[in-house]
């Protein structure tokens, strides 16, 4: 179990939240002209890389703000907790 | 001879749940949206407490957000420039002694309800047996209250009842 530090509510447990997924995944600049191994590496394929992630989670069962977390996918340490919105992504 | 009048009911130790959880009929609930508050209501800034003035609570949701609770209506002049939504009918309320609704909340949701954490005129949404619940520590220091939306209101007393069995 993870606790989501939510800069809102605070210290909460991670069944709380709802996992929004990568952070960091650019929808294709040109939809129209974007084919399909393109979609299939935005949709379906992630590095998964040991370490550091920047993640997405939802405080549903809370504030219901979009959140952008930093997690050691090894330790699960959460080094960072944002707003969404003003982390300018 | 059986000593009649001294002997215990077998279901004495039960408790009587019926006093112990109530539900609290005919509030008047609103959602307030109002980004840059409303001077004239008891709106708390900090997360996860509660305000009161004039019989009007107004428990904090989320940045620009509260639920307006009292027991009567409230003239819609009062509130500002906030956008309300109606809730009064979509809410079942439940009022829990405060040592009592420790335990039993405990039994399915993760909040810290500690009393150094969770004290009088705080708040906090959660999640309990995988229903959003909102529990509010009333000001008297001496119940808590816990909303949870309409439909879910008879499970969720089941659920407090069967919880409380083991009190």
């Amino acid at each position: 179990m993870l606790l989501i530090p939510c800069p809102h509510c605070g210290p909460r447990a991670q069944t709380e939240f709802s996992y929004g997924g990568d952070a960091n995944v650019a929808r294709p600049p040109a939809p129209e002209d974007a084919d399909g191994g393109t979609w299939v590496d935005y949709l379906y394929l992630r590095d998964n890389a040991k370490g550091g992630h920047d993640e997405l989670w939802q405080h549903i069962f809370g504030c219901r703000r979009w959140l952008r977390v930093g997690r050691d996918v090894v330790s699960h340490e959460i080094t960072s907790c944002t707003e969404l919105a003003e982390s300018g992504a | 001879m059986p000593d009649l009048p001294t002997r215990q009911s077998a279901l004495a130790q039960t408790p009587k749940l019926d006093e112990l959880i109530q539900e609290r009929r005919d509030l008047w609930i609103q959602r307030l949206y109002a980004p840059d508050g409303a001077p004239r209501l008891p709106l708390p800034v900090d997360p996860n407490r509660a305000g009161y003035r004039d019989g009007l609570h107004a428990l904090w949701l989320a940045p620009g957000e509260w639920l307006l609770v009292s027991e009567g209506a409230m003239a819609p002049a009062d509130i500002g420039d906030g956008a309300l939504s109606d809730l009064s009918h979509a809410r079942t309320v439940f009022r829990i002694p405060v040592a009592a609704a420790r335990e039993i909340l405990a039994r399915g949701c993760p909040l810290d309800l500690r009393p150094e954490v969770f004290s009088p005129g705080h708040c906090a949404q959660s999640v309990m047996a995988s229903v959003a619940i909102l529990v509010h520590f009333l000001e008297d220091g001496a119940h808590m209250d816990i909303y949870v939306a309409r439909s879910y209101g008879q499970f969720m007393h089941a659920w407090l009842k069967d919880a409380a069995l083991s009190l």
